[in-house]
């Protein structure tokens, strides 16, 4: 056990300090008294970098699904899927929590706001990626096809994320005339525990989708012996 | 260059013309559904009707386009990769889509408005909406039945793969169409159809990037 705890990485050190920070201080410093939001403002420590986490396991899939039509490399594949999966669920992480703080300061668990529709639509494309992969038994031709999916739907996410939020009313900050994150919005006593949060749950995010990875190399090699 | 993606449009045509129950299925269809929507609501409000029309014209052209790469057969298939180029065999493919769906969707509009009359005030967004979006719609739609063909169970995966990368340009033309019960000016909806043209290049050069690697073995 000991030997196991020494021979963690650097940044999964950073990871583990980083989360504790972040679930301690987040949950008892004082934060900027705002009508309505209250207390659950708390939730601007998991909810947004939960979201950040997602996007950035995304983008790595994306990148490793383009490297691997590049060459063809099994582990690019690998990478591919496992970051995508976890990107996933940190998704689902993250719209749960959104809801979560939805009920509380908007009044309903889903209220049709153009963010929540288009991060349930992300999450659909995500889910029918793994359909899509499931359906194919052959393993290089599953992965092929999947990673010209997953480059395909990647970058229509990014409109439907960033631009089409910004042309109609949101209740989220941000849109329609709110304030987004960047200005006056975010207080300044909260911004030491924001980014070191937003930190924290992109490396978490990274250490599972690492288990993951290995656990397909692992699943392949053991694979080849067999046949 | 062109010449190549001209005969094989041409070849569409060709077969689309020899093969016309394919065609006349789909009229059939439209006829189908547009009438049992008729039956079940008779008269609507702007917002429905808009809802019932979009929903309609969806499933019309999903299954118009799913049928371009799901009944060729594998080895005709094979045959036309070695003859031409991939790249001219996707855009001649997504040009004959396109215009198949404007045919389709004016015929659907014109036989939905005519059971179901409403009044529009500013015919131009509906026109906007109908040739845009069907263009949108089936260049996304042909390629995702690209990738569908390459994979086994064809016919539901089509549909799950297309439809949630479709809502969010259902969620802009359904917006710019719904504009024409208003008497909003054209500048307001600039952003919104924008967004959509940027969509759909964006749709246009990534499978025209992409679709060499789905048919590389």
């Amino acid at each position: 056990m000991m030997y196991q705890l020494k021979s963690l990485s650097w940044w999964k050190w950073v990871c583990i300090i980083l989360l504790g920070y972040t679930l301690v201080a987040g949950l008892t410093l004082p934060v900027p008294a705002r009508e309505i939001l209250n207390e659950t403002i708390r939730n601007l420590y998991f909810h947004v970098p939960m979201w950040f986490a997602m996007i950035a396991l995304c983008l790595w899939s994306f990148v490793y699904s383009i490297l691997y039509l590049g060459n063809y490399n099994y582990k690019y594949d690998a990478q591919a899927r496992a970051f995508a999966e976890v990107g996933f669920v940190m998704g689902i992480a993250g719209l749960l929590t959104g809801m979560l703080w939805a009920k509380y300061t908007w009044g309903d668990w889903w209220s049709q706001d153009i963010k929540q529709i288009t991060s349930a639509i992300t999450l659909l494309i995500y889910a029918a990626l793994f359909v899509l992969r499931g359906s194919i038994e052959d393993e290089k031709k599953g992965a092929t096809i999947s990673a010209v999916y997953n480059i395909f739907a990647f970058v229509l996410i990014f409109p439907l994320l960033f631009i089409i939020p910004r042309l109609q009313d949101s209740l989220h900050p941000g849109n329609g005339g709110n304030p987004a994150l960047g200005d006056d919005s975010l207080a300044p006593m909260m911004r030491p525990i924001f980014y070191p949060a937003v930190i924290a749950w992109i490396l978490l995010g990274f250490w599972i989708a690492n288990i993951k990875y290995r656990y397909f190399i692992y699943k392949n090699a053991l694979e080849n012996e067999e046949s | 260059m062109s010449a190549k993606i001209l005969q094989l449009l041409y070849k569409e045509f060709l077969l689309e013309w020899r093969n016309k129950y394919a065609i006349n299925g789909i009229i059939v269809y439209i006829l189908a559904t547009v009438f049992t929507a008729f039956l079940c609501v008779k008269k609507l409000d702007d917002r429905t009707w808009n809802a019932v029309f979009w929903i309609i014209l969806l499933f019309i052209i999903i299954n118009a386009v799913s049928k371009s790469f799901l009944h060729e057969k594998a080895e005709r298939h094979y045959l036309f990769i070695q003859q031409s180029h991939p790249t001219h065999f996707l855009i001649s493919k997504l040009l004959y889509n396109i215009c198949l769906t404007w045919l389709l969707s004016g015929i659907t509009f014109l036989v939905y408005i005519l059971l179901m009359p409403i009044d529009i005030d500013q015919y131009i967004f509906t026109i906007i909406a109908l040739i845009l979006g069907s263009g949108g719609l089936s260049s996304i739609f042909t390629f995702v039945a690209a990738i569908a063909s390459r994979a086994n169970n064809s016919h539901t995966l089509m549909t799950i793969l297309s439809l949630p990368i479709v809502l969010p340009l259902v969620l802009l033309l359904s917006r710019i169409s719904l504009s024409a019960f208003t008497d909003i000016q054209l500048a307001t909806l600039v952003g919104d159809i924008i967004a959509l043209v940027a969509i759909m290049i964006l749709v246009f050069v990534l499978s025209v990037i992409l679709f060499p690697y789905l048919w590389r073995d």
